[in-house]
Formats: C-alpha cells, sequence, structure tokens
C-alpha cells in the first residue's frame, strides 16, 4: 500500500547551515564548494532520488546558495517572465523560526535563479524575488540587483551560484535570530522536481510551516 | 451500556470515595500532607542531618525580581536560591529579568535532630506559610563543604533564625506559588542544569541522596499541603462523583465533551501488518527498511526516543508508545544517531546534523487534510472515528480518569468483558474503612452485573455504546437495571429478548427471567424461539395468518396443551407435526475447505452419508480470507465456498460480524464497487474474481423520514405510479407519474406534505400527530384521487398489505413480481406504505433483502445477512429460506450469520467461530457441513445442533428452476396493457381535441388562443405539398411531407400560456436577428395584458445536424402576428423545407462527412464540441486500434458512425465493441461481453473508470483512455479472450 501522505510531511527537519568566513567565489564553477555544505538529502524517505547537488552556506554578509544539475538531454527552458514553467532554483526563507505559522510574515521571502535567461542574449543568469502567495504581510521590497548570480550551461546540465546579501533578508538578524525557515525546490523541465521537504501538494508556496529549519550558528559548526 | 444499566453511575461513586488519586502525568498515587506529617517526612530523612528549608515565591502581579528581592530582604531573609543557585540578598543578582526563574527563599537550615522536633516544626511551618503551603528541603551535608556555598550559609543560618524568633505575628511572605508549574519546573531543570541542583553541587548531592522517592530530586525534598503531585508538583482538586461523569461539564474529556471519539484517520490503513514492526512492513508507505536506508535511520531514532526497540512487533508495544508513535512527540527534536556533522565533514549521506521532530501521523494526516484539497479528497475515505487524543477513549477529564480502585482506573475496568468485571469486583479487596464506604455500592454494582452475565450478555463491556447493541441486547441489558430495583408486582413486556442470543445461553437467560417471576412481577414475551416459548407457564398463539388473516387467538394453553391444539401454528411447530426439514439433497461440498484440515470428532451417522456425498466434491470456487484480525480474530485464514449457502456462528461476541461485515463485506464492497470503506484488518482475500457483486441487507433502518416506506425503498412505487399515469384518466389530463408522489408538489395534499398526517407541537408535551383534515388522511387531493386502477386509488395502494396489492396487480408483471419478493420473505402482511421508522429491525432487513432480490441477479452476486431470522415465525422461515436457496440455485452466494439452528441446519457449508466471546473468541472452532459442525466436540453451536439435526425430518428440497419459474409465471396471469383497448379523445378527433377546452400537460385549460392555431395550420396547409395534418398526439400537431420524411412543423400545445411552434429549414436560410425585426414579436414584458413576464426572445434559430436550421416561436394570439409577414415567413421556411428535402435525396451523404471520410474523420477530432478540451492524440486511437488488432489480428473496423469507431470478429453477430471518438476527456472503449463473463476485478486495469453496465442480452464494459500506458495489454488479452470464449459459448447453445 502507498504512503497516505508524503513521509517528509510527518517530521518537521533541523538542520545546520555551514559557516563561511570567506563566501565561494561566484563564477559557476562551483570549485569552492565541498560537501560539509551540501543540503541534507531527504527525497530517499519518500522513495524519490536526488537528480542534482544543492549546497549552501552562510556568513554575516549573507546567505550563498549553490547546485549543479547534470544528466540532461534536452535545451534548457528559461522565460524570465513565467520563471515558474521552465527550469529554476527556487529557495524560501523566513528570517524567525516560526514553524507553526501557517501564512507568510514578512520575514518571509522567496527568490528564483534561473540558469539563463536573462542579459541581451538570453545567456546570463537571473535572479529574482516572487511574492509569497496569500502572505499574512508582503516582505519589504529589497535591492534585487544585490543578489548576485552566476551560472555555467553544458550540454549535459548546469550549474548554478547565488549570494543573497543579509540585507535582501528582510530580518537578517544573526545574534538575535540564529534560527531560520529555509526551503528549496528546483525545477527541471527533464525530471520534475527536487525539493527539500514537500512539493506543490502541500502548498510549501504560501505554507512556511512547511519548509525547514537552519540552524546559523557559527559556534557549532566553526570554519 | 454503563449508565443503561446503572453501573456506570455506581462506580464513579465508588471511584470518588474510595479511588487512589494518581498524577496522570507521572503516574505516581498523589494526597494532601497536612504540616505535621511533613515534619515527620522531613524528620525521617536522617538524623544528623544537615538541611536547608525553602520556601518557593513569586513576583506579586507587575512586580519585578529585583523588587521582589529587596522586599524579602526587608522581611528580615538574606538568601535566595534562583535556579538553583543560591544568591546572597545583600549583593545585587544578575538574572535575565526577561525569562522566568525558580526562586526560593532561604527560610532555615536546620540539622536533623528528633531532640530538635519542635524547632525543626517551627521552621517548617514558617516555610510553608512563605511559600503559600508548599516547602522545598534541600540537603546540603557535603555540599557545605563547598567554601562558595558554606561561608556566607552559616551567618545567614543565623540571621534567618534571629528572625524567626524576632516575630510573632504573621510571617511576611511574597506569594509563593502553589501552581509550582511542572511544566516549568522540569523546563528548568532540563533546560538549565539537567537537575534540580547546580551543578557544581550535583556530585555530592547524589552521594546523600537517600532514597529514590519521586518526591527527591537529587537532594531536593518538595512537601505541599495541596492535593498536588510531589514529583512534578501538580496540585489537583479534589473531585466528587460529578467529576466521573462524563456527561456532564464537570466530569467530561474537553477535547470530545465526553464522547471519548473524533474524526480521524483509521489506524488500520496507517498500520497496516500490527505483527510486524515498524521497520519491517507494519506501517502503510514505509515497507521494509533496509539498515542502509534513511527511513531506517530516522525511524530507529524515533523508536529510541520514544523508548522501544524498533524491530519488536507494533501488537508489542505499550499502548504509551503506540500513541506516541501515531500522536507525534510534540516538540522534541530527534538526533539521527551517528550523523552528527563533524568539523569539515562531509554531508554525502544527507542527514549529517539533521534532527527532527516527530508530528505523529494522526496530527499530520489531520493537517494535509486541513491545507490540501487533494490529500481532503483523498484521505476522506479514512476518516472515522478514532478514540479521543486526549482521553485515548476514556470520556473523562485526566485527573478523575486516572484514579485507581485497586490498581484500576475506571476506564480500564469499562473496557473488560462483563464477566472479567464480575470477577474482579468479587476479588475485589478493601480495607474496612473502604468496604464501610462502599458496600452498598458493591453490592449494586455486583448484583447488576451478575445478571448481565447470566442472560448472556458477559461478552460485552461497559463501554460499549448503547445505539450498537442489538434490540435482544438492549433488551436484556435493561432487565438488569431491573433486578436491582427489586420490585415486585411488575409487568415486564419483552419483544424478542433473544435476538443475538447463542442457543448455548438460552438456558440462562430463561433462568433470569424465571427469577424476576419468582421476585412477584408478571413477564410477557413476544417470541419465536422453541426453547423460551417451551419454558413459559401460558402461551397465547395469534393467528392464524398475518395481517387481515391474522388477529385472533388461535390457542391459549400452556406449551404442552398448545401441542395438541391443531388451530396452532405454532403447537405444530412445537409438536413437529410441522417443520423445517433438512435437505437430503444438499449441495455437494468437499470434505475440508482449502485453508486447513480440521480434526473433528465425528460421531453421527449422517456424517459417514454425509462423506459419502462429499467424495463426489466437485470443483466448487472459494474465498479465502487470509488473515483476518479485525476486533478479536486471530489473524485467521477464512474459506468461503462460492455458490453455496453458508452459515457463519459462533456465541455472541465470538467475532462473526468482524468477520462478515467488517472485514469480508467491506474489502469486497471496496474492490467491486469502490465503495468509499475502509475494510476491517486483514491480509489479502483471493478468489473475488469469482464474484461480481456483493450485497449486505444488514438490520440498519430503511429510512429515518416517515415519506421513506417499503414501496419506495424497493421501487415498487414506482412501477404503480408509472401505471397509474398510463391510466385513460391521467392522460385526458396530462398527469405524469410525479403527480402520483407524495414526496413532491402536484398531486399530493399540500397541507400535510403528503404525509396525510400533521404534527401539533405541544412545546412542552411530545408532540402529537392528528389526520389532516384536508385529505383526510389520503396523502393526495382529489383530483389525483380521481385516477383509479380496478376501483383503487394510489392512496388506496398504499393502504394495502402486500398480499392484498399482489392479488391486485396480478397482471402487471413489473409490480407483481416485486410484491412477491416480498410476499416470499415473510413481509405479506406488510403495509406499503408504512413508514419506514415504524418498521423493526428484521422487517427493514428483509425490505432490503426483498429490494435485491428484485433486480436481475448475475449469478455471481455474494449476499451477505446478519441474522435475516430476526422477528420471524417458523412459518416465515420457512418462505424466508426458500427464497435464499433459490437465490443460491441460481449461482449466486449466500453467506448467513445466524444463531437460528433451524437456518443453520439447512446450510451447505457452517463457519464456527469461537470459542468463547472476546479475546477468547475468534478463531475456527469447526468448518464443514452442518453434520460435521454437529460432530465437533469443541464447538458451542454443534452441542446445540446436534440433537435439531437428530430430531429433524429429512427432505429434499425442490431445486429451484429458473425457466421452470418462467414458464410458471406466464401461465399465472397474462400481462395487461394499461389502457391499451381506450380511444383516446385526441385519437378520435383531434382537432376538437386541441382547439375546444384544450387542457395543458398539467391537466390545467389553456390560455393561448385556439383561433391562432386553426390560423396557423391553414396557411401551412396552404403552402405546399405536406401529407394530411396529424392531430392525432395529445400535444403535438404535425405538418411533413408526404412519405417516410423529416417533419416540417410540429406546433406543440401542452403549454398553457404560449403556442409552441417549431419548424425545420435548410441551413442558412434564416439568421435570428432578421427574423427577430422582421416578426416583430414583443418581450414578454412588453406585452402588459399577459400574466406572464420574460425578458427571452420569443423567436429562436439554431443549426441542426444534417443540414437542417430549427426555428422556434412562442405564440400566444393574434397581437403576437402580423398576417401578412407571417404569410410570407411561413411561405419562404415551407419552400426551404421543400429545397433542403431535394438536397438530402440527392446526395444523402453531403451532410455527413463521416461517411466520406471514415477514420480521416475520427482523427480530425472534429467531433468533439469545439468547447470540450481535448487530452488525447489522434495517435492514441491508431494505437488502440493497433493493440486491439495484435490480440485479434482478423478484427475488422467500422469508422462509418459519427461519433465511434465499431470492430467486430468474423463469424460473430455483433460487433464486439467500439472506440467512441467525440469525447475530449479521453478514448472511450467499449466492449461486448456476454453476460456474466467478466467480474469487476477482471477488468480494472484496463483504463480509468472501467465499469461493467448489465446491456440488453450482454454486459458492456467501458474504460477511458488519453494515454496508451493506462491500459494494462495483458489484462484487455484475457479480458478479450474470456468474451470470445463465452460468445463461443452463446452461439453453440440453441436459440
Amino acid at each position: 500500500m502507498n504512503a497516505l501522505i508524503p513521509n517528509r510531511f510527518l517530521f518537521s527537519f533541523e538542520f545546520q547551515l555551514r559557516y563561511r568566513r570567506d563566501m565561494p567565489k561566484l563564477d559557476g564553477k562551483l570549485t569552492s564548494w565541498t560537501d560539509a555544505e551540501l543540503l541534507p538529502r531527504l527525497s530517499e524517505l519518500d522513495g524519490k532520488s536526488d537528480f542534482a547537488d544543492v549546497w549552501a552556506c552562510w556568513n554575516e554578509t549573507g546567505i550563498a546558495i549553490a547546485c549543479r544539475v547534470t544528466g540532461r538531454h534536452k535545451p534548457l527552458r528559461c522565460d524570465p517572465k513565467k520563471f515558474w514553467t521552465g527550469d529554476n532554483l527556487r529557495i524560501c526563507t523566513d528570517m524567525r523560526d516560526a514553524r507553526t505559522v501557517k501564512r507568510a510574515t514578512r520575514f518571509c521571502q522567496q527568490f528564483y535563479f534561473l540558469p539563463t535567461g536573462g542579459g541581451p542574449g538570453r545567456k546570463r543568469p537571473v535572479a529574482g524575488v516572487n511574492p509569497i502567495k496569500r502572505a499574512r504581510e508582503d516582505a519589504p521590497p529589497i535591492p534585487v540587483e544585490r543578489i548576485e548570480v552566476a551560472s555555467r550551461v553544458t550540454k549535459s546540465g548546469y550549474s548554478l551560484e547565488a549570494f543573497i546579501p543579509g540585507k535582501c533578508l528582510n530580518g537578517f538578524d544573526l545574534l538575535e535570530h540564529s534560527r531560520i525557515g529555509f526551503y528549496y525546490i528546483l525545477e527541471d523541465t527533464e525530471r520534475g522536481q527536487q525539493y527539500l521537504t514537500v512539493g506543490d501538494d502541500l502548498y510549501w508556496y504560501v505554507d512556511p510551516s512547511t519548509w525547514a529549519t537552519a540552524v546559523l550558528d557559527r559556534m557549532s559548526n566553526p570554519e | 451500556m454503563g449508565t443503561v444499566t446503572e453501573i456506570y453511575d455506581y462506580m464513579r461513586i465508588l471511584w470518588s470515595r474510595i479511588g487512589q488519586p494518581y498524577c496522570p502525568k507521572c503516574k505516581v498515587p498523589i494526597g494532601t500532607q497536612s504540616s505535621d506529617e511533613i515534619v515527620e517526612k522531613v524528620l525521617g530523612l536522617g538524623e544528623g542531618r544537615k538541611v536547608i528549608l525553602l520556601a518557593p515565591i513569586e513576583p506579586t502581579g507587575q512586580e519585578s525580581y529585583d523588587h521582589m528581592f529587596k522586599r524579602e530582604k526587608a522581611n528580615g531573609y538574606a538568601r535566595v536560591r534562583v535556579d538553583g543557585v543560591i544568591h546572597s540578598l545583600d549583593e545585587p543578582i544578575n538574572i535575565d529579568r526577561r525569562r522566568r526563574h525558580q526562586v526560593e527563599l532561604v527560610v532555615d537550615r536546620i540539622v536533623i535532630r528528633r531532640s530538635q522536633a519542635s524547632r525543626i516544626s517551627d521552621s517548617i511551618e514558617q516555610a510553608l506559610s512563605v511559600g503559600d503551603g508548599v516547602m522545598i528541603a534541600q540537603i546540603i551535608e557535603k555540599a557545605a563543604r563547598d567554601a562558595n556555598v558554606d561561608a556566607p550559609f552559616r551567618t545567614a543560618t543565623v540571621r534567618e533564625r534571629t528572625y524567626s524568633r524576632r516575630t510573632d505575628g504573621p510571617l511576611p511572605h511574597g506569594r509563593g506559588s502553589e501552581k509550582t508549574g511542572p511544566d516549568e519546573h522540569q523546563d528548568v531543570e532540563k533546560s538549565k542544569r539537567g537537575s534540580a541542583i547546580p551543578s557544581r553541587d550535583r556530585k555530592g548531592a547524589e552521594a546523600f541522596a537517600p532514597d529514590d522517592s519521586p518526591a527527591a530530586r537529587g537532594n531536593n525534598y518538595r512537601f505541599s499541603q495541596h492535593h498536588s503531585c510531589d514529583t512534578c508538583g501538580q496540585s489537583y482538586e479534589e473531585l466528587s462523583p460529578h467529576n466521573f461523569s462524563f456527561n456532564s461539564r464537570l466530569g467530561w474529556c474537553d477535547a470530545c465533551e465526553g464522547l471519548g471519539i473524533q474524526q480521524g484517520a483509521s489506524p488500520t490503513a496507517i498500520v497496516i501488518h500490527p505483527t510486524r514492526s515498524i521497520t519491517d512492513g507494519a506501517i502503510a508507505g514505509w515497507g521494509e527498511l533496509g539498515p542502509g536506508a534513511k527511513l531506517f535511520a530516522i525511524a530507529s531514532a524515533l523508536a529510541d526516543h520514544i523508548g522501544f526497540d524498533p524491530s519488536m512487533p507494533w501488537n508489542g508495544l505499550t499502548e504509551t508508545q503506540q500513541l506516541a508513535f501515531l500522536h507525534g512527540c510534540g516538540d522534541d527534536w530527534i538526533e539521527v544517531k551517528g550523523t552528527a556533522r563533524k568539523k569539515s565533514g562531509t554531508n554525502r549521506n544527507g542527514l549529517a546534523g539533521v534532527r527532527f521532530k516527530w508530528h505523529g501521523f494522526f496530527p499530520a494526516i489531520n493537517r494535509a487534510t486541513r491545507s490540501s484539497w487533494q490529500y481532503r479528497k483523498r484521505l476522506e475515505e479514512l476518516v472515522t472515528d478514532v478514540p479521543c487524543e486526549a482521553c485515548t477513549g476514556g470520556r473523562l477529564r485526566i485527573d478523575a480518569a486516572a484514579v485507581r480502585v485497586s490498581d484500576a482506573t475506571l476506564h480500564e475496568v469499562c473496557l473488560w468483558p462483563l464477566g472479567k468485571t464480575l470477577k474482579w469486583f468479587d476479588n475485589l479487596t478493601l480495607s474496612s474503612r473502604q468496604r464501610k464506604i462502599a458496600g452498598e455500592l458493591l453490592k449494586e454494582v455486583v448484583s447488576r452485573l451478575r445478571f448481565l452475565v447470566d442472560v448472556g450478555v458477559d461478552y460485552l463491556s461497559l463501554h460499549r455504546t448503547a445505539s450498537t447493541l442489538s434490540g435482544g441486547e438492549s433488551q436484556r441489558i435493561q432487565l438488569a437495571s431491573q433486578i436491582g430495583t427489586g420490585l415486585t408486582g411488575v409487568l415486564y413486556v419483552l419483544d424478542e429478548p433473544t435476538i443475538g442470543l447463542h442457543p448455548r445461553d438460552n438456558n440462562r437467560l430463561i433462568r433470569a427471567l424465571k427469577r424476576l417471576r419468582d421476585l412477584g412481577n408478571t413477564l410477557m414475551l413476544v417470541e419465536h424461539d422453541r426453547e423460551v416459548i417451551d419454558s413459559a407457564d401460558h402461551v397465547l398463539d395469534f393467528g392464524p395468518g398475518a395481517g387481515a388473516f391474522g388477529g385472533e387467538i388461535t390457542a391459549a394453553a400452556s406449551p404442552k396443551r398448545l401441542r395438541t391444539r391443531r388451530a396452532s401454528l405454532t403447537g405444530r411447530y412445537l409438536s413437529n407435526k410441522q417443520s423445517i426439514p433438512v435437505p437430503s439433497n444438499r449441495r455437494t461440498m468437499p470434505s475440508a475447505s482449502p485453508r486447513t484440515d480440521l480434526q473433528v470428532d465425528d460421531d453421527l451417522d449422517g456424517v459417514v452419508e454425509g462423506r459419502q456425498r462429499e467424495s463426489q466434491s466437485n470443483d466448487i470456487n472459494w474465498l479465502i480470507i487470509h488473515g483476518a484480525r479485525e476486533n478479536n480474530l486471530k489473524e485467521i485464514d477464512v474459506a468461503l465456498p462460492l455458490g453455496r449457502f453458508t452459515c457463519v456462528t459462533g456465541v455472541s461476541g465470538s467475532g462473526k460480524s468482524s468477520l462478515v461485515s467488517e472485514v469480508l463485506y467491506k474489502a469486497l464492497a471496496v474492490r467491486i464497487h469502490r465503495a468509499r470503506l475502509v475494510a476491517g484488518g486483514h491480509q489479502r482475500i483471493t478468489g473475488i474474481e469469482h464474484v461480481d457483486k456483493v450485497i449486505n441487507a444488514d438490520q440498519s433502518p430503511i429510512g429515518n423520514s416517515p415519506t421513506s416506506n417499503p414501496a419506495t425503498y424497493t421501487g415498487v412505487f414506482d412501477a404503480v405510479r408509472e401505471l397509474f399515469a398510463k391510466l385513460p384518466l391521467s392522460k385526458i389530463r396530462g398527469y405524469s407519474m410525479n403527480r402520483f408522489s407524495f414526496n413532491r408538489p402536484g398531486g399530493r395534499c399540500e397541507a400535510c406534505l403528503g404525509m396525510g398526517q400533521r404534527c401539533i407541537e405541544m412545546h412542552f408535551l411530545p408532540d402529537v400527530w392528528i389526520e389532516c383534515e384536508n385529505c383526510k388522511g389520503q396523502r393526495y387531493v382529489e383530483e389525483t384521487l380521481d385516477v383509479q386502477y380496478r376501483d383503487k386509488s394510489i392512496a388506496d395502494v398504499l393502504d394495502m398489505r402486500v398480499s392484498e396489492a399482489l392479488e391486485l396487480f396480478e397482471s402487471i408483471p413489473k409490480v407483481r413480481r416485486m410484491l412477491q419478493t416480498l410476499d416470499d420473505v415473510g413481509l405479506g402482511y406488510l403495509q406499503l406504505g408504512q413508514s419506514a421508522p415504524t418498521l423493526s429491525a428484521g422487517e427493514a432487513q428483509r425490505v432490503k433483502l426483498a429490494a435485491e432480490l428484485g433486480r436481475p441477479s448475475t449469478g455471481k452476486t455474494l449476499y451477505i445477512l446478519d441474522e435475516p431470522t430476526t422477528g420471524l415465525h417458523f412459518d416465515d422461515l420457512k418462505k424466508l429460506l426458500a427464497v435464499l436457496q433459490r437465490l443460491v440455485d441460481l449461482g449466486n452466494t449466500c453467506i448467513c450469520i445466524e444463531h437460528n439452528l433451524d437456518v443453520i441446519k439447512t446450510a451447505d457449508w457452517v463457519i464456527d467461530l469461537g470459542p468463547q466471546a472476546g479475546d477468547e473468541g475468534g478463531i475456527i472452532v469447526a468448518e464443514g457441513t452442518p453434520e460435521r459442525i454437529a460432530g465437533s466436540r469443541q464447538s458451542q453451536t454443534g452441542k446445540a445442533l446436534k440433537p435439531v439435526l437428530k430430531a429433524g425430518t429429512m427432505e429434499e428440497r425442490l431445486v429451484h428452476d429458473p425457466r421452470r419459474q418462467q414458464r410458471l409465471e406466464k401461465d399465472l396471469a397474462k400481462p395487461v396493457d394499461v389502457g391499451a383497448g381506450v380511444e383516446m379523445p385526441w385519437e378520435r378527433n383531434g382537432r376538437a381535441w386541441h382547439t375546444v377546452n384544450h387542457l395543458d400537460h398539467k391537466g390545467a385549460p389553456v390560455e393561448w388562443d385556439p383561433e391562432l392555431l386553426l390560423w396557423l395550420i391553414k396557411m401551412m396547409e396552404s403552402l405546399g405539398q405536406f401529407a394530411p395534418t396529424d392531430w392525432n398526439h395529445a400535444s403535438r400537431i404535425e405538418l411533413k411531407a408526404p412519405g417516410n420524411k423529416p417533419w416540417c412543423c410540429h406546433i406543440l400545445t401542452g403549454n398553457k400560456d404560449l403556442l409552441h411552434v417549431a419548424l425545420r429549414v435548410g441551413l442558412g436560410k434564416f439568421t435570428a436577428s432578421d427574423l427577430r425585426r422582421k416578426l416583430g414579436i414583443k418581450d414578454l414584458d412588453d406585452r402588459p395584458d399577459l400574466p406572464i413576464y420574460g425578458q427571452w426572445s420569443r423567436v429562436r434559430v439554431r443549426p441542426m445536424p444534417n443540414g437542417w436550421q430549427d426555428i422556434r416561436l412562442f405564440l400566444r394570439d393574434f397581437k403576437d402576428v402580423n398576417k401578412t409577414t407571417y404569410r410570407t415567413f411561413l411561405k419562404a421556411a415551407a419552400n426551404a423545407y421543400f429545397d433542403q428535402l431535394d438536397v438530402v435525396e440527392a446526395d444523402p451523404d453531403s451532410s455527413r462527412p463521416w461517411k466520406k471520410l471514415g477514420q480521416q474523420w475520427h482523427l480530425s477530432q472534429k467531433s468533439i464540441h469545439p468547447r470540450h478540451v481535448v487530452r488525447w492524440r489522434p495517435a492514441l486511437l491508431m494505437a488502440m486500434v493497433g493493440r486491439l488488432k495484435s490480440i485479434q489480428p482478423d478484427l475488422s473496423f467500422s469508422w462509418n458512425s459519427k461519433t465511434a469507431g465499431l470492430f467486430a470478429v468474423p463469424g460473430e453477430k455483433h460487433a464486439a465493441g467500439k472506440i467512441v471518438t467525440n469525447i475530449g476527456r479521453a478514448l472511450r472503449i467499449e466492449l461486448r461481453a456476454p453476460s456474466g463473463s467478466l467480474t469487476p476485478t477482471q477488468v480494472d486495469r484496463l483504463g480509468e473508470d472501467c465499469e461493467i453496465k448489465p446491456a440488453t442480452g450482454c454486459d458492456r464494459v467501458t474504460f477511458w483512455i488519453h494515454s496508451l500506458g493506462q491500459c494494462d495489454t495483458k489484462q484487455l488479452a484475457d479480458a478479450w479472450r474470456r468474451c470470445r470464449e463465452s460468445s463461443t459459448e452463446e452461439s453453440l447453445q440453441p436459440a
């Protein structure tokens, strides 16, 4: 008999986000990322397998995230105007660890990253902010241009790196709030979705209580 | 049941008076202590020990900690202990003001000596006073050596004592917390220190801890004068009997308000294999987890946290562990072992540093269904009543639920079977004080329990809800509440108290009844049971027949004399002059089921003969339930023979209903009918493919509304209404069958809404029903009652008994068939219109059975009946058995849960469950033919059956032959076509019917102008070569070209207000806007002279298939018609009609492109409505054709139809099926299957929404696909093969 609900929905997860004094160099090559910064691989709990590696780390200046997708056969589809229809990486952050709140507060933000689709030849990576639906309160506007993003597209996939400065994260206050809500979903037009906790069927995009908790504790994981 | 018998009421007084309160959290006894007791306990801590006496304090109101410290310093105290660390009040105490702290005032330091008892007592009283009845004693003997504590402490001691002696009046204190919150207390301990003492003192404290009593927290001892837990400090109030009542706000669980249940997911859907461990497949969706799996690591960590071995079977977990697993572990973070992130460690395994909270299945499912529509829809079938999360089904508030008498809570005792409960009360040891309090209470409880056990309901528990009891159980329980009253001179009237009672327990019931009689009471029983009748002092036999033929006392005598009375039907059965015979030609059965070989002791002569017959066992199909474990079933395998009459027997509570109704019926209904039910626990069922329908005729009411009755439930009333609508008067008045319904306005009496009675509310008295003064109880208005069939109106029919109606409708086969079935099941006496709530459970069940029997039999139907003999006399029982045997003769299977030995002895196969009730039941004691059961020494049923079989007469049963039956029915009465010979007024003179005093379809006179109708007809007739106008229809006049041509004009006259003119012309001849402008018919709103209104256009034009155009006009009178314009229009319309006829005749396919294009038409998807979303691709059609041809290479396709491609097998008379292409959703494939050749489980993987529906002379299998992967080729090939095989057999049979 199949699972009644996704197994990951039976749990709330907490993990430590790796601290790095110096942020990785953003060049799309992913050379400065190590296995220690890999995010938990929980898809197996629901009998799925991950098709991509996803990394994340933090320091006092902000949060960096990266992913590598391999084994693709078809070209990428990225449309910045309809980013949700193509290949993209989205992350959700809640700068307050309120994992029982079912509607987004002003500390909740959703960022999206596309490996291509920007710039004059539509070859450059794209970063943006997407308002969270049904939010109780929207996060204030942020200077999106400050988000740094780099990518490298190959025949069999792509790699993507991004850095979100603390100024783009509303409520980024590591002294007072070292536990944050965190979620990622990687959408691939060939192989579907890879996500941290729950998928679309359980409304991750409106319900922050479905996200995981990331601990930004420098003492517990000193570099 | 506890409240009905009043046992629970006595028990709650007992528990409140002599029960020992326990802390619900810590599971330790709680109680109050006086200051003397506390002094004694402190003195008992150990002679010579040094102890600090502390009093817990809290800031009052908005007071800050600083202010509180200053206040206490001013009161003369020198030290406080904050979160376990002692501080001097002379120096500022550095604590976080925003957090709560555990603060205790140091009242005194003492050395325990008996000689100092007076001084110690003084200090303790002071501490209790300051701490508001709570104080803590901390042993500091070893810690005192620590200079940090000791040095300031010694000085403090002096000051405190000095202060103590200085004060005579009431001691100043900061309000000590009575509610030293257990959570706060524990949180502080856990999060800050891990123990109640500072870490630096811990070593010493452990060394000096005198014992492991729950009061001790390291070296801290908490004492309270309140009703509170010594361990967690939670206070509780004194409990009264009201607090043990789940019907009172004072006692019920706040979460469920005393119901003990809540809506939630069924545990059986989550824990699918309770005998396995959580890592070995016990949990749905978890499967068998290998040690390398992440879920295994997480499940193991969870199990460690809860405190059980992950490899332990689910059944082996304690209730608390199961609850934690199902309901979650709250806010505890759980770490996965061996995955802690090392410095710069890799996270390739994906779990490094991951911690998790366990939500539990119930809360997570609840949350998923609340937040997601998909899951709400998907899981709704799993939602059922589950024990309340807060009280785990105990219904009581937590403190009352934790009170124990002799180590048992009230809920635990209520859950036990009554037999066990009685033993427990009998063996209850009480102190002399308790015995004094409980004496009378125990006497009442035990006497009632003993009676209940005596009347055979020892398998029930006090927790069982009254609504789930059978009628017999309910009566026996009510008697129990009477027994305690000790009344005499009471007349007890009982209606079949033996319902649901196993023959083994009959004697116990009879003994109990006799005891009541011996007390000086009178008992009057309505009863059919042979043993009870035999034991009566006096019998009144009613009859001679049922209904109108009854109502007389045919015999009044003792049972012995009754046997000699010829007039008494019951007497004849008692004396065996008349009996239900044992069939000598029982259907052949194998010697053992495929389940197992049972060892039984055969000591009946008949068994030998039976075995000889059994040796001829043919190849019968078996339905096998594997691992049934619902309720008390012990993972049993049960084999049920198909095409046979099987009885499931066993003592009450042995698990019969759990097996048959909960497991078998629900599982089959889910598989075959896709019912939204949750089947009881079992592993699997094999042999379902031999069953195509399952019907459960249980004893639940057929309806709760007085408008529901046997006639409406069985559908016979529809046939009767249809008949009445066909009567000439109905046709003349335009009455449809709706007119004869009392459930909808039209023909019914509106004063009583068709009920025949009106309810008068009496406010403070019960409602009174009186006959409706408008219809005089007839339910209908006079006009409806005018319509009569053989001098009986529809109201008369409803008042008739079934047997009377059978006579009335003998020549109407559709009605007679159903009435005959009702009569066959012994309901000939029942009034057709008797309201459903007044039917007994047995009657309701037989009405259901009759309704099912009246439907076409597939020959593979499984009928499940739960005690169908309830309320049946021997004679009616005989009839019912004949009906059941008839069903089985037709190839169906009948499974009966039964106690009646007359039924059991006629069965082909018996499965006896037991050996006892409740936990001691749930296994198969014996199975086989009745003779074999009778030979089993273990079987209680067998013991009772043995003498019945020996005494019974053997007789050959007449095997039902359906063809012979058909012939008999034909001879019985020739069907009559009602109203066939009557010439209707429109047939006699159509023109006059339509134009003079014409009635609309509701029987009211029309208001449109008949002159206009005549003018229109005259005009049309003058415009072309039409055939003579056809007036011979009740509401339609037709004009058309001569010959077999499409009609040109229909004028519909059935509407009261407007004449409806429909014209057919060639496509594109007229446009709606142009025609509206030219004809100039105003909207109804613009005709103030009319009593009707509306803004819709009275001219409509729309295209029709085949190149036609349809024009509709709605006219009232000549004010709507300009004669000249109309003349021109009608002429143009007539010409357009004839022109189109010419076109159609010249090229019939011009308007039918599918005839020309063939398969291309279907691939173009043009037949799909433009508004439909097309979800299948043309290639799918080709692929499906290819797949069918791969199964049957010589299959031929015909694409001439507009909407479907037909395929046929050469040599077969009918098309084998079709592929419907005009629906955008998916391709619909229909297969023609010979009746009964396929069952639902044999076609369930062909595509979406697979279903088998009976069609004329065959079954039609329908399924939908929008991709080829949805269709299981193997199953399609199998189904195809079965269809072809059966088709061949059919074609070989003579016509």
